[in-house]
């Protein structure tokens, strides 16, 4: 055990914030529990970790009850806690504080109000986002999404996750649509994550970013929004076809190459006449 | 009860990606340098080539062909750079290591037309042990991959006639990808598994035969493994946590398919 003045500290919160940052999805506890037994220096850790959770959950899209945690709604946290992040909930117009380790809000606070015309254009497409969202990820985790206003542009935040440590596997979807109102181009990222552990460890990632050209001109004309959702959607299904289409070029030439399922023979070695194979195959290279 | 230093450690190997598997067995060993050896014969890391000087043929590196820094080629059985007084099998063992070098390097060509493979084997108190290494890097256009299998293999003979073999096989697969409408894919990481087998020994050679059935068909059952989980499991969870469909059609489809059993079931009756 390292004595609690080890010159090390810097160099252990260094592993255990990279760790964490690596976390699967759903399994940044998990991940957690295992440093705190490594570190075994909980002082330490009290100190400095929260604030790993809370970049941890930004990053990732992190959802306290139907909150969206991400970087374009944190805001500075109130200087009396440490353990907990501040977020801005544009749809109730408040300032939610998250305990980052459980992902529970501890208290709301108002938020200055958006002036009326944004605000009215910022709940037209949140709506228009929301429909999009109980479409197209059903999922029976976290299927949030938001619309928040971003500086002069617009963000949706988009997080659709399954976590089933029983059957040792988890996933996630992120996606991120921006776009300033009347601009030429509304930009796309795309970010899935698939974590597989049952007797190994196999995870796939995936990213991916778009641009798509914009109506521009008024968003609040009636009816304005849909061929910018259309977009959207037509977007995320081709990049979900290109997944898939990948997943049946990997198996059928990339897996297949690296290894047979038989040799060229179509039959087992015979493993008591070995050398036969040899001589075989020292004939044919001639 | 507390947790195991040692568990924990390998609970995280299982859970961070395992494309940097060595960047976090250093980054462990840093945080508890005392689990450093129990570590590095544990967790199975992307295997590295090396040219034999003596031979010119490449062989692997692992732990277990490790002494310090350098290591044994199983071709020429010296060390690079030398290392006069390192480990090395004893000289009956030394015999079969050699044959069971060739057996594989056959087998290998069988199965995989190409890579690299290594056999190294050495001494227990009761019986031997041996590490049977293969590693293939894929030629595909546009995909980076790479297969390791690493099958760690103890024998115990038991009387004149008979030999326990217990093998722990993994496999290391990796496969990353760019295109246009696919963005970055890395579909990557390793199954484990385990399996012991009584086999009738005639000969003291008979022991490649018993190992390369057991290797063999080991590698058929990873195989069929790693196909259904990195092309089949890994996308169905894609697939299940965002709706291709939508769910207005994926809902009527259902409302049909409830009508169509129930007017079968009506039938029926």
């Amino acid at each position: 055990m390292p004595p609690s003045d080890s010159p090390d500290e810097e160099r252990q919160l260094q592993i255990v914030s990279d760790f964490l940052s690596r976390a699967p999805p759903g399994e940044v506890q998990d991940v957690f529990n295992d440093l705190r037994v490594l570190v075994g220096n909980d002082a330490l850790l009290r100190d400095h970790i929260p604030h790993t959770f809370a970049d941890y959950h930004t990053t990732n899209y992190g959802a306290s009850r139907k909150l969206v945690l991400s970087p374009y709604n944190r805001v500075a946290p109130a200087a009396d806690s440490s353990a907990h992040a501040r977020f801005l909930d544009p749809k109730t117009s408040r300032y939610v504080d998250v305990d980052v380790l459980r992902l529970a809000v501890v208290a709301t606070h108002p938020a200055p109000a958006l002036p009326a015309e944004i605000e009215a254009l910022r709940a037209q497409l949140e709506s228009a986002m929301e429909a999009h969202v109980s479409e197209f990820y059903p999922s029976d985790g976290h299927t949030p999404g938001a619309v928040l206003p971003a500086g002069p542009a617009f963000v949706a935040t988009i997080v659709g996750s399954k976590y089933n440590p029983s059957s040792f596997w988890t996933g996630r979807w992120r996606v991120t649509w921006a776009a300033a109102a009347g601009a030429e181009k509304v930009q796309g990222t795309f970010e899935v994550a698939v974590h597989y552990y049952e007797d190994g460890n196999v995870q796939l990632t995936n990213t991916k970013e778009v641009l798509l050209p914009s109506l521009g001109g008024s968003w609040s004309a009636p009816g304005a929004l849909a061929p910018t959702m259309a977009g959207v959607r037509n977007a995320e299904n081709a990049y979900q076809n290109a997944i898939n289409a990948s997943y049946t070029e990997l198996s059928d030439t990339v897996f297949k190459h690296l290894r047979r399922a038989l040799p060229v023979t179509k039959m087992k070695i015979e493993w008591g006449s070995l050398g036969g194979y040899r001589i075989g195959s020292e004939l044919n290279s001639r | 009860m507390p947790a195991d230093p040692l568990d924990c450690a390998l609970d995280l190997i299982r859970r961070l990606p395992p494309q940097q598997v060595e960047r976090h067995v250093a980054q462990l060993a840093d945080l508890a340098p005392h689990l450093t050896e129990e570590l590095l014969s544990a967790v199975d890391q992307p295997l590295k080539i090396q040219r034999c000087a003596t031979s010119g043929k490449d062989y692997l590196l692992c732990d277990y062909n490790r002494d310090g820094d350098a290591y044994r080629s199983p071709w020429s059985n010296t060390y690079e750079p030398a290392l006069p007084d390192g480990a090395r099998p004893s000289d009956a063992l030394r015999v079969l290591e050699v044959a069971a070098n060739d057996a594989f390097d056959t087998y290998r060509e069988l199965y995989y037309e190409g890579g690299v493979s290594s056999v190294y084997m050495w001494d227990l108190p009761e019986g031997f042990a041996a590490v049977v290494l293969i590693k293939k890097v894929g030629d595909a256009a546009k995909v980076a991959g790479t297969w390791d299998a690493i099958h760690v293999l103890e024998v115990r003979e038991r009387g004149q006639r008979q030999a326990h073999y217990k093998l722990t096989s993994t496999i290391l697969l990796q496969m990353v990808t760019a295109t246009p409408a696919l963005g970055q894919m890395a579909l990557g990481g390793s199954l484990t598994r385990q399996t012991e087998l009584d086999a009738p020994l005639e000969e003291p050679t008979g022991h490649i035969a018993n190992m390369g059935r057991m290797v063999e068909e080991m590698e058929a059952k990873l195989r069929n493994a790693l196909q259904a989980i990195y092309f089949g499991k890994t996308r169905d969870i894609v697939n299940d946590i965002r709706s291709a469909k939508g769910m207005t059609e994926t809902r009527q489809q259902l409302r049909i398919q409830a009508e169509l059993v129930g007017k079968l079931q009506a039938r029926g009756a």
